[in-house]
C-alpha cells in the first residue's frame, strides 16, 4: 500500500483536490456521550514511538519546485498601478507575485543581489489568491505535518520538531523588501519598477520579501543553534507542533523560509539539523523511563527543497551522509538504538537527490520524492508506522509482521504444486498401500492473514498443514505427519513476494469492481479510469479521479486486521443434503458440477477491497470495492495512520452453501467491521470454475484474471444491507467522540438516506459476522442472520437521520439470504426496533441501559441453532455491549422471539461457542471484556469472566454452569495490567477452548502472555497441564502459555491453531497429534451399531 | 487236564507241589498291572490329547474370532473412503483387502473354499429365511484375504483367512421404520456387515455388524463451514483435539520461514 504512492504520478489536480480535502471539506465537531468500542491495533500501540520531524527552511521552501518563488506579502494595486498594470492586475485590490526562477546575483551588493526571468500576479479576484501557497514547498510540508500529526496526536505519540538553525528568522513586513531584483524576461516590466512602499531603484528593478536571518544558517556550529528544536521530543507534543505549523505565512512563531545564499549554493545546512535531530532524540531517550527507553523507537522524518548546502567552507567540513551514517547506532542511557532517517524531499532539483538518498540508506530509512501535501503526510504515516514495529526488526531494519486474526485451514488441490521456491511438494498424489485407492489429502493448507509495518501491507500466507510419509502401520499406508512448508512461489519477477498473496504485477489488469446503484437497481462497474465519469460522483469528487482510481489499483492488498479469510473449495465431500446437491461423480448436481472448481480465498482489506485470492497460486483475481467505500478512498492518499486509521472492509467473510430456488448456490456474505455500515452478498458459485484445479504458473494466473475481467462474471453481486441505493455519498463529517475509537474521531464519508428504511438506519458498523441457514424445511427461505453492529451515538447529528432517527446497533436482522429483504419484513418498516424495543418480522431489538457507559449494541457474531434432527434454523445465541447474554428464537415467516439468559454487566464483543449434548441440551460458551478495548473505557477494567452456560430451554433463562475469574484488570495511564480474552471460544469434543491475552503496565517492553484454556463442557481441567500423567483435583485449566497476543482457537482436523504475534514475530502454535492429520480422509464418521456372533 | 492220586497223603502232596508250584503268577499279575498300566496310560494319553485339542480348538476359535472382528474394523475404514454406500451394495466397490479372484482358495490347515459359492450359499439362507420380505438383504463380497495381510509387516502372526460381506440394513428407509424395499439402496447410512474367520482345523467364527455413518464426527471444513449453519444445526462436532485428558503437544512455526515443529 505505501510504495505505490510516494512517486511523482500524482498531478495537479490531485493536488488541488487534497487541498480541497484538508480545506474545504465539511467538519463538524461534536461530543458524543460515551460509550465503549473496541480498537483493533490496540495491541501495537503499548510504546509508541518517538518520531522527530526535521523541516528545511531555507528560502526555497517557498516555492513549488517548478522555479517560482512564491513572495510571501500581499500587494496593494493602489500602492503602485504602474507595476500593478504591468502585472495585468491592475483593476484588483490587492494582488500576490509569483517570481520565475528566481536566483541570486553572482555579485551581491548595494545595487545587486536578485535575478528572475519574469513576475507573474495572482489578483484578489481569481479563486487561486485564496489558495496562493498552497503551491510552495513550505505549504505542502506544513499541510502534510499537519494531517500526518493530527491523525496520530494521542498523548502518548511523541512528536519533535527541528528546523535549520535559524539567527533571529523573520518575516518581512511591508516596506521592508530585499532588493534589488532584476526581471530579465518581461518586456512590460522593463519599463517600471516598485516603487511604493518599497522602492527598488531603477526601471525593471523590483523589491523581493524573501524573510531573513541574521546571519547564515550554516554559519552555526552550536547544536539547537537558534532555536533549531521548535519542539523537544517528549509525549503529548502534538498540539505543540501543530500549532506551529498552522501558523501562517507572515508569523514568525511559525516556520520561517529563511536563509543566506549566493548564485553557487543554497543555505541548507542539512548536516547541522541532523546533528540536532540526533541531539534530540538522544535527549528524548535519557529523559525516557527505563521501563520503555528498551523498546521505544524513533525515527527521524526529514523533509527538504534539496541537499545539504552551505558555502564553500562548510561544504567542504560537512557530509550529512556521514552524519546519517551514525544514526545506524545511536546511545543514550546505556540503550544503542538504531534512529532511521525518513526522508521526503519535495520536489528537489534532481542533481541533489544522490545525496537525499545516501542520507536515507546509510541510516536505514527511506527516501521519497513527493509533490503535494498527501504524500508528505503518507510518507511521515510511514516513519510512524515504522516506529511501531517490534523493536528487534526495528533495529534489524526488517519489517514487523503481526497476526491479528486466527489461522485457518482448509483444502486445496496440491496435486502436483510446488514450494514457495519453486520446489515440487513430495506425495501431493498418493494412493492407498494396500489397496491402491486414491487419498484424498484434506484440511492440507494453512493460511495466516495479517500486517506488516511499516507501510500496512496485507500479508496472507500460505503452509503445507502436513505432508504424507509411508507407513506400513497404518490402514492406508501413509501417516501425515506435521509439515509447514510455505507455499505460493514467484511465478512473476518479484521474488520478494514469493510465499505471500499478492496481485498482479500490472495493475492494470486487476479485476476490480464497484457497484454503482440506479434508482432501485444499478449495476456492477469495473473501478477502471475508462470509467471515471461513471465512478467520479459516487466518489464524491468534483475534480478527476482517475489518479485516485490509479493510485488504489497500484495498491498492494491493504492490511488485514479483522478479517479472518474463508476459503471456499469444491462443494462438501461429506453426505449430500439432498439428491440436488448430489455426490462428486453426479452429473448434473451440484457437487458433481463443481468438484473441479479451484479453491478461493476471500478476505477483506483495509485498501477498501473484498479479495478472491485464487488458493493454489496466492495471485488475486477479483476485488470488489463496496458502494459505499467508494467515497473513502481518498483516505488513502495519504497513507495510514495508526492512531485514526482508515478501516475499509475489516470484516470476516462467510462462505456458504445455500438453495436458492431449487438450485445449490455458494454465497460470499461480509461486512465491513469498522469500517462501513453494510452487509453484502455475492453469488461466488462459479469463482475458480473453469481453469483446471492443478494449473500452475502464470498460465494459470491469465487464465483466471480472464474468468473474472467482466462484471458479474465468475462472481455476481447479489444485494447490500442496507441498500446501497440508500447511500448519500456526498456527507462528509468528522465527529469527535469519547467511545474510546482511537484518537477520539469518527470519519463519515457519507451516510444514509433521510428515505433510507428505519431497519436501514438501525443498522451500525458491522462487525458482526453472519450465520446463514434454512428456515423452513424444504429450505424454500434461507436467513442470513446478523446482528447490527456498533454505531456511535452521532445518529441525531448525521442529516439522513437526525433527532427523531432510530438508535443504531442493537437490532437482531433475519435477512433473506436471495433478495437482501427483512424475511417477512420487505418493507423495512421495523416500527417497533425503531423505538428501541421489541421486534418485527425480520428484526428485534434489545434495547439499551442507561448508565452503564456503554452505549448497547450487538457487535457479537450471532452462533445459530436448531432442534435436533432438523435442517432448520430456529435460533441464535449473542451477547450485547452491556453484558446480557441473548437467545433469539425465530419463525420461518421472520418473527422473532427475544430471551435473556443471563446479564454479566460486562460487555460481551465476541461470538461464542455453542455444545449440543444428547438431544436438548445447549450448553453457551462465551467470555466478557476484550483485550483490544482501551482500559480507558466504560467497561475495559474489572475482572472479566469466562462462562459457560446451559440453556434452560423450555424454561426461561440459563444455568450458569461455569464462569472463570481471570486476572483483575486495571488501567495505569491507558495501559492494563490483568487479563482479558481476546476473542472468541472454539469447541472440539466435549471441550471448549479459550484464548486470553495478559499483559502489566510495569513492564510495557515485555510480551504479552498468551494463555490457552481449555476446559471441559463443566468447567473442569480438560488436559494434563502439569505433565504427571493425569488429571488433578487442582490441574490448572491453562493447557498452555505462549508469547505475545493469542488469536482465537481455531480448530479442525483434531488439531487447534492460534497464531501469536509476540517479540518473536508471527507465529503459527498448533496443538494436536504431530503424526496424525488428515483424519476423517473421506467422509463423516462409521461407527458400529450393533455386533453379534453368529456361530 | 489234572489226574486225582490213590492215596490221601499222595493227593495233598500233589496238591502241595501243585499249590507249591506257583511259578508264572507274578507273570499273569505283571501282565495284569501293564495291561492296567497301559490302559491306565491310554486313558491319560487319550484324555490329554482330546484337552489339547480341545485347547487348540478354543484358541482357534478366540483367534478366529477377533480376526473377525479385525476384519469388521477394516472394513469400517474402507466405509469412510467410499463416498456412496449404493455402489458397494451394487458390487461397483470393494475393498482394496482382497486376494485376488475368490473362487478356489486355500484354507489354513487344508481345504479349500470357494467365495463366489460362499456368497450364494449365503444369499440362498438369507432368501430363504425372508425375514424382512423385499428388504432381505443382497450379500456382496467386500473384502477377502490372509488377515496376517492386512498389514504388509509381519506384525500379524495369525493364520486365519476372512472374509465380509455388507448389505443394506433391513430396516433401511428414508425416515424410521420405514424399510424403502430396496436392498440395493442405501437412503439412511446403515448397512450390515458379516465376517467371516476360517482357521486351521475347520475353525469358523462368523459376526454380523451394523454400521452407520455418524453426524457426530466432525465435518471437516475451512474456518467457516461451507455449508453454512447447517453444519453445525446438525450437530457436526469438531474431533477432540488430540486426547483429553493427556497432555497436549504444542507445534510451532514463524511464519517467514514455515515449518511446524514440535516445541
Amino acid at each position: 500500500m505505501s510504495a505505490s504512492i510516494s512517486s511523482t504520478r500524482v498531478t495537479s489536480p490531485a493536488r488541488q483536490r487534497t487541498a480541497a480535502i484538508f480545506f474545504v471539506a465539511l467538519t463538524l465537531w461534536w461530543t458524543a456521550t460515551a460509550s465503549a468500542q473496541l480498537d483493533p491495533l490496540l495491541f501495537i500501540k503499548r510504546v509508541p514511538p518517538t518520531v522527530i520531524i526535521v523541516v528545511d527552511t531555507s528560502m526555497r521552501m517557498l516555492e513549488d519546485g517548478n522555479g517560482n518563488y512564491y513572495d510571501p506579502i500581499d500587494y496593494l494595486v493602489s500602492n503602485d498601478v504602474a507595476v500593478a498594470t504591468a502585472l495585468n492586475v491592475s483593476t484588483a485590490t490587492r494582488y500576490r507575485r509569483t517570481i520565475v526562477n528566481l536566483q541570486f546575483e553572482s555579485i551581491q551588493d548595494g545595487g545587486s543581489k536578485f535575478e528572475a526571468t519574469n513576475i507573474r500576479a495572482t489578483a484578489d479576484s481569481v479563486a487561486a489568491y485564496a489558495t496562493f501557497y498552497n503551491n510552495t514547498r513550505l505549504e505542502m510540508t506544513k499541510a502534510g505535518i499537519d494531517k500526518a500529526v493530527s491523525e496520530n496526536a494521542g498523548s502518548a505519540y511523541r512528536w519533535g520538531l527541528i528546523r535549520l538553525r535559524q539567527q533571529s528568522p523573520a518575516w518581512r513586513l511591508s516596506s521592508n523588501c530585499d532588493k534589488p531584483l532584476r526581471v530579465t524576461g518581461n518586456a512590460a516590466l522593463a519599463l517600471v519598477n516598485d516603487s511604493n512602499p518599497c522602492s527598488a531603484g531603477s526601471s525593471g528593478r523590483f523589491g523581493i520579501f524573501a524573510p531573513t536571518v541574521s546571519s547564515p544558517n550554516y554559519s552555526s556550529e552550536t547544536v539547537f543553534g537558534g532555536g533549531a528544536r521548535v519542539v523537544a521530543p517528549a509525549a503529548n507534543t502534538s498540539g505543540s507542533v501543530l500549532t506551529v505549523v498552522r501558523r501562517p505565512i507572515g508569523d514568525s512563531s511559525g516556520l520561517v523560509p529563511a536563509g543566506g545564499g549566493a548564485r553557487d549554493y543554497e543555505d541548507r545546512p542539512i548536516a547541522h539539523a541532523l546533528d540536532d535531530a540526533r541531539a534530540a532524540a538522544v535527549a528524548a531517550m535519557t529523559a525516557d523511563s527505563a521501563a520503555t527507553r528498551i523498546c521505544r523507537n524513533t525515527v527521524v522524518v526529514l523533509i527538504t527543497s534539496g541537499k545539504d548546502d552551505g558555502d564553500p567552507a562548510y561544504a567542504a567540513s560537512h557530509d550529512p551522509a556521514a552524519v546519517a551514517s551514525t544514526f545506524m547506532s545511536v546511545n543514550a542511557s546505556g540503550v544503542t538504538k538504531r534512529i532511521p532517517i525518513h526522508v521526503i524531499a519535495v520536489k528537489p532539483p534532481v542533481a541533489d537527490e544522490a545525496q537525499l538518498q545516501a542520507v536515507a540508506a546509510n541510516s536505514g530509512g527511506r527516501y521519497s520524492k513527493v509533490t503535494n501535501a498527501a504524500q508528505i503526510a503518507q510518507n511521515i504515516n510511514y516513519a510512524v508506522q515504522a516506529g511501531f514495529a517490534r523493536a528487534a526488526d526495528f533495529d534489524a531494519g526488517s519489517t514487523s509482521e503481526f497476526l491479528p486474526v486466527s489461522p485457518i485451514v482448509g483444502t486445496v488441490n496440491l496435486k502436483g504444486a510446488t514450494d514457495a521456491l519453486g520446489t515440487p511438494l513430495p506425495n501431493t498424489d498418493i494412493d492407498a498401500n494396500p489397496g491402491g485407492q486414491p487419498l484424498p489429502q484434506r484440511s492440507n493448507m494453512m493460511v495466516t492473514a495479517g500486517f506488516a509495518l511499516p507501510g500496512f501491507d496485507g500479508v496472507v500466507r500460505a503452509f503445507r498443514v502436513y505432508r504424507p510419509e509411508p507407513d506400513s502401520t497404518k490402514p492406508t499406508g501413509w501417516k501425515f505427519v506435521n509439515d509447514g512448508t510455505r507455499l505460493w512461489p514467484d511465478l512473476d519477477g518479484r521474488p520478494q513476494l514469493a510465499g505471500k498473496a499478492r496481485a498482479p504485477k500490472d495493475p492494470t489488469t486487476r479485476n476490480i469492481f464497484t457497484y454503482i446503484p440506479s434508482g432501485s437497481g444499478g449495476s456492477v462497474v469495473a473501478f477502471t479510469t475508462a470509467n471515471e465519469s461513471i465512478l467520479r460522483p459516487h466518489m464524491n469528487m468534483t475534480t478527476s479521479a482517475s489518479s485516485l482510481i490509479t493510485l488504489v489499483r497500484s495498491q498492494n492488498l491493504g492490511a488485514i486486521i479483522g478479517s479472518t479469510p474463508a476459503l471456499m473449495d469444491v462443494p462438501s465431500l461429506d453426505p449430500p443434503p439432498d439428491e440436488d446437491y448430489g455426490f462428486a461423480d453426479s452429473v448434473g448436481t451440484f457437487a458433481g458440477s463443481y468438484k473441479n472448481r479451484r479453491a478461493m480465498l476471500f478476505f477483506g482489506g483495509n485498501d477498501g477491497m473484498i479479495h478472491a485470492v485464487d488458493a493454489r497460486t496466492g495471485f488475486e483475481v477479483w476485488a470488489f470495492i463496496p458502494y459505499n467505500l467508494l467515497a473513502k478512498l481518498r483516505t488513502l492518499e495519504d497513507g495510514q495512520p495508526v492512531e485514526q486509521f482508515d478501516y475499509f472492509v475489516d470484516s470476516s467473510p462467510k462462505i456458504a452453501e445455500v438453495k436458492l430456488n431449487g438450485a445449490w448456490r455458494s454465497l460470499l456474505l461480509i461486512g465491513e467491521g469498522p469500517g462501513g455500515t453494510f452487509y453484502q452478498a455475492f453469488d461466488v458459485t462459479e469463482a475458480g470454475m473453469n481453469v483446471a484445479p492443478d494449473l500452475d504458473g502464470g498460465a494459470a494466473v491469465s487464465a483466471l484474471l480472464a474468468e473474472f475481467d467482466s462484471p458479474n462474471e465468475s462472481i455476481q453481486f447479489k444485494w447490500a444491507f442496507p441498500s446501497y441505493s440508500s447511500f448519500d455519498p456526498t456527507f462528509t463529517a468528522t465527529f469527535t467522540v469519547t467511545d474510546a475509537t482511537s484518537g477520539g474521531k469518527i470519519k463519515i464519508f457519507g451516510d444514509l438516506k433521510s428515505t433510507a428504511t428505519k431497519a436501514e438506519k438501525t443498522v451500525g458498523f458491522t462487525w458482526s459476522d453472519p450465520a446463514v441457514g434454512p428456515l423452513d424445511p424444504d429450505r424454500s427461505t434461507n436467513a442470513v442472520i446478523v446482528g447490527s453492529g456498533y454505531f456511535p451515538d452521532i445518529e441525531s447529528l448525521l442529516p439522513g437521520r437526525g433527532a427523531s432517527a432510530p438508535r443504531a446497533g442493537n437490532a437482531l436482522y433475519l435477512i433473506d439470504a436471495d433478495t437482501g429483504a427483512l424475511i417477512g419484513n420487505a418493507s423495512g418498516n421495523c416500527s417497533t426496533i425503531s423505538s428501541g424495543s421489541g421486534s418485527s418480522p425480520g428484526c428485534a431489538s434489545i434495547g439499551d441501559v442507561n448508565g452503564d457507559g456503554r452505549k448497547n449494541a450487538l457487535q457479537a457474531d450471532p452462533t445459530a441453532a436448531g432442534e435436533a434432527s432438523s435442517l432448520v434454523v430456529q435460533k441464535a445465541y449473542l451477547g450485547d455491549l452491556d453484558g446480557k447474554y441473548w437467545r433469539f428464537n425465530f419463525t420461518s415467516a421472520g418473527a422473532i422471539s427475544t430471551s435473556q439468559m443471563v446479564d454479566t454487566s460486562q460487555p460481551i464483543y465476541a461470538s461464542s461457542a455453542l455444545l449440543f449434548i444428547g438431544t436438548a441440551e445447549v450448553y453457551m460458551f462465551f467470555a466478557t471484556g476484550s483485550d483490544l478495548l482501551p482500559t480507558t473505557a466504560s467497561g475495559g477494567t474489572g475482572t472479566f469472566k469466562l462462562y459457560g452456560l446451559k440453556d434452560n430451554a423450555p424454561g426461561a433463562g440459563a444455568t450458569t454452569k461455569f464462569s472463570i475469574n481471570l486476572a483483575a484488570t486495571t488501567n495505569s495511564s491507558g495501559l492494563a495490567t490483568g487479563e482479558r480474552p481476546s476473542t472468541s471460544p472454539s469447541v472440539a469434543g466435549d471441550i471448549v477452548f479459550y484464548s486470553t491475552t495478559t499483559e502489566a503496565a510495569i513492564t510495557p517492553c515485555a510480551d504479552f502472555s498468551g494463555k490457552l484454556y481449555a476446559l471441559t463442557y463443566v468447567g473442569g481441567a480438560a488436559y494434563d497441564a502439569n505433565g504427571n500423567g493425569k488429571i488433578d483435583n487442582t490441574e490448572s485449566p491453562i493447557a498452555a502459555t505462549m508469547d505475545g497476543r493469542a488469536t482465537a482457537p481455531f480448530i479442525v482436523d483434531q488439531h487447534l491453531y492460534v497464531a501469536t504475534a509476540g517479540s518473536a514475530g508471527a507465529s503459527v502454535q498448533a496443538f494436536g497429534d504431530p503424526q496424525d492429520f488428515n483424519n476423517g480422509v473421506g467422509q463423516v464418521g462409521v461407527r458400529i451399531l450393533s455386533w453379534r456372533e453368529i456361530r | 487236564m489234572m489226574r486225582m492220586t490213590p492215596t490221601n497223603t499222595a493227593a495233598p502232596a500233589r496238591q502241595r507241589r501243585r499249590l507249591g508250584n506257583e511259578r508264572g503268577t507274578a507273570l499273569i499279575i505283571a501282565l495284569m498291572s501293564m495291561l492296567l498300566l497301559t490302559a491306565l496310560g491310554a486313558a491319560v494319553v487319550m484324555v490329554s490329547r482330546t484337552e489339547t485339542s480341545i485347547a487348540n480348538n478354543y484358541r482357534n476359535s478366540q483367534e478366529a474370532l477377533y480376526a473377525a472382528d479385525a476384519a469388521v474394523e477394516r472394513v469400517v475404514q474402507d466405509l469412510l473412503m467410499v463416498p456412496r454406500w449404493n455402489d458397494i451394495l451394487g458390487g461397483a466397490v470393494t475393498s482394496s483387502f482382497s486376494d485376488g479372484a475368490p473362487g478356489n482358495i486355500l484354507l489354513p490347515g487344508g481345504g479349500r473354499i470357494n467365495l463366489t459359492n460362499a456368497t450364494a450359499a449365503l444369499q440362498s439362507q438369507t432368501d430363504a429365511a425372508d425375514l424382512w420380505g423385499p428388504n432381505d438383504p443382497q450379500w456382496r463380497l467386500f473384502a477377502w484375504g490372509p488377515i496376517s495381510r492386512l498389514l504388509d509387516t509381519t506384525t500379524i502372526d495369525s493364520p486365519m483367512y476372512v472374509a465380509v460381506w455388507v448389505a443394506d440394513d433391513p430396516a433401511d428407509g428414508p425416515s424410521a421404520g420405514t424399510a424403502d424395499g430396496d436392498p440395493l439402496l442405501d437412503a439412511n447410512g446403515t448397512l450390515t456387515i458379516r465376517a467371516e474367520a476360517f482357521g486351521p482345523a475347520g475353525t469358523r467364527k462368523v459376526i454380523e455388524v451394523t454400521v452407520a455413518r455418524t453426524s457426530g464426527t466432525e465435518i471437516e471444513r475451512g474456518q467457516i463451514a461451507q455449508r453454512g449453519q447447517e453444519e453445525l444445526n446438525q450437530r457436526a462436532r469438531k474431533a477432540a483435539v488430540q486426547t483429553p485428558g493427556k497432555s497436549l503437544t504444542n507445534m510451532r512455526m514463524n511464519t517467514g520461514t514455515g515449518n511446524l515443529g514440535v516445541q
